[in-house]
């Protein structure tokens, strides 16, 4: 069962001076065990989005589903939205609050009204999810950790939830390319082996490119585009994402160059694994006689006389 | 719940109330909580409630803004209002066994219910009408006398400045850490008053956390711009008095003067 948003209007402030329309009208929907990203300049309402589909921001009736249960309705149980739906915040190693760290990720499962020892349990299989070691932590206090440490250790402590599905906003924010990566590919295997459906809310269209199915474009409270990446960043639609202030990623501004200098790549090509091997492939063809690569030098000839072997290898 | 604070927050305008120099309407709130204190007759608290309400009309906010600033301190009201209706000693209105809510208690219940309402709608219209800038410079000039008998006048204001400047800041974060942890299935609305207590620590640790990390960057970021106190600091906007304030300064005092005496 999904997450179903409908047509989902809210203003901050509402009746008051600082009103400040957020949403205007976003559908979406997230299947069950769907890798989404949502991506959008600041200000789009992404954080505004994703606040309301575990009931922190109460939807009006009827506007927001999560597996056949109306977050908004009067008489609903918001508990049981937040156990299905974990929300990661902006920053999240700054809620931690407990002494040690297993206390910290054992307080979402007992506020499930979970016992103590079944509570740490869960904390024990969270905090090995995210890669950390719970024997060597779980004493440790939480602010004694390095940043990408805490950040896991927060992470760890909506896992610990049993969600079925991950909304993180923003979650590499901060981070260095190492750390960025090594998120990432946490988010990806939790995807994978767990099963989780997961929301990658960000401004980084490279973050979501090589892992969403699904990309949905905020811009201004409502769906600038959504679909499958190869759609949503295909080379039409690239001005249009430029034109909102998002970075086109790196794969799909080389082939967008390339094509610039006469190459005929595809344009739907944006994943970086993609664009070597159509690169790989065109460069083959130009180089065979008979085509018309020889017009005075070839400025891709660097990339032409390269070896097929680079075909493989996804170059992360 | 938490955006109801308005105590801090400015609306800018161009009212004549906006226009006002900030010395003058400081000076005219403490005043009209100095008739507030000395007025002792319901009549004069209807001029002082009308003077704040001509003031609300002036400044051309929106009524419901300036109603909205009194929210916070309703408790405040209402736990006077139940404390000095129960324990007044007089003519008995209603009671059940050995509470008796009495009529003096009332009265004094109401007088000073009307008090506090009238004090922070009025020192809600100060703030809500003059930015904060302004209203640390003339709280500095304000302390300015006491500044040779060593009282540290624009530390103060720089203080009060960077204190009204971080409500907004501080209340933004602590609703970001309630979410979270609300997300995380806390409940902080439910249960009696010591389950609700402890249930905040897991807010409250975070936002002292974040707090000292701010106050640690805002330290450095200022003498990174080689803040040194202020000794020999001029300023960019120089508040300048115009005769518009001296009237509506004299016109206040005098009302507030008329109305302290005839209504003691």
């Amino acid at each position: 069962m999904p997450i179903v948003v409908k047509d989902l209007h809210y203003t901050y402030n509402a009746g008051t001076p600082w009103a400040v329309p957020a949403l205007r009208g976003v559908s979406l929907t997230v299947g069950d065990g769907e890798f989404v990203g949502v991506i959008g300049p600041m200000g789009a309402g992404k954080s505004t989005l994703a606040q309301h589909l575990n009931g922190l921001l109460r939807p009006p009736p009827g506007t927001v589903w999560v597996d056949g249960q109306d977050v908004g309705a009067r008489e609903g149980d918001l508990l049981a939205v937040r156990r299905r739906v974990g929300l990661v915040f902006q920053f999240p190693e700054r809620q931690l609050f407990a002494e040690t760290v297993a206390a910290d990720v054992a307080f979402g499962p007992r506020n499930l009204g979970l016992a103590p020892d079944a509570a740490a349990e869960r904390a024990r299989v969270a905090l090995g999810m995210v890669g950390l070691d719970y024997e060597a932590l779980k004493d440790r206090s939480p602010f004694s950790l390095s940043g990408g440490q805490q950040r896991r250790v927060a992470l760890a402590g909506v896992l610990a939830m049993g969600p079925r599905y991950l909304i993180l906003d923003e979650p590499t924010a901060g981070l260095d390319p190492a750390g960025r990566r090594e998120l990432l590919g946490l988010l990806a295997r939790l995807h994978r082996e767990q099963g989780l459906a997961v929301v990658l809310i960000t401004h980084h269209l490279e973050d979501v490119v090589r892992l969403a199915q699904k990309v949905v474009v905020l811009a201004q409270g409502r769906v600038a585009m959504a679909g499958p990446p190869a759609a949503v960043l295909g080379a039409a639609r690239r001005p249009q994402l430029r034109a909102l202030g998002l970075d086109v990623p790196v794969a799909a501004r080389l082939v967008d160059e390339l094509n610039r200098r006469g190459w005929q790549l595809p344009g739907h090509v944006v994943r970086e694994e993609e664009a070597v091997a159509a690169i790989v492939q065109a460069a083959a063809a130009r180089r065979a006689p008979g085509r018309g690569a020889a017009e005075g030098p070839d400025p891709a000839a660097p990339w032409g006389s390269r070896p097929a072997a680079g075909g493989g290898d996804p170059g992360a | 719940m938490l955006r109801d604070v308005t105590l801090g927050q400015y609306v800018p305008g161009r009212s004549p109330l906006h226009r006002t120099d900030a010395r003058a309407k400081l000076l005219a709130g403490l005043c009209l909580a100095a008739a507030l204190f000395v007025v002792n007759a319901w009549a004069g608290y209807g001029a002082l409630a009308a003077y704040v309400l001509a003031m609300a009309l002036v400044s051309g906010l929106p009524l419901g803004l300036v109603v909205r600033s009194v929210r916070p301190v309703l408790w405040l009201v209402a736990l006077t209002v139940v404390f000095h209706g129960l324990f007044t000693p007089g003519t008995p209105w209603a009671g059940w066994g050995p509470f008796q809510i009495t009529v003096e208690g009332l009265d004094t219940a109401g007088r000073l219910a009307v008090r506090l309402i009238l004090l922070v709608a009025g020192v809600s219209l100060v703030t809500l009408t003059t930015s904060p800038v302004a209203l640390a410079d003339a709280l500095e000039w304000l302390l300015k006398p006491g500044q040779r008998l060593g009282l540290p006048a624009h530390e103060i204001a720089m203080m009060m400045t960077i204190a009204l400047r971080f409500v907004p800041t501080l209340l933004e974060e602590l609703e970001r850490i309630v979410k979270a942890q609300q997300a995380r299935g806390a409940d902080l609305e439910t249960g009696g008053l010591l389950r609700r207590a402890r249930a905040l620590l897991p807010v409250l640790v975070p936002l002292f956390v974040g707090t000292f990390r701010r106050a640690e960057d805002l330290a450095l970021a200022m003498e990174a711009r080689g803040w040194r106190g202020g000794v020999g600091r001029t300023r960019w906007r120089a508040p300048r008095w115009a005769l518009g304030d001296t009237v509506a300064l004299a016109g206040s005092l005098l009302f507030f003067a008329w109305v302290g005496w005839r209504f003691r």
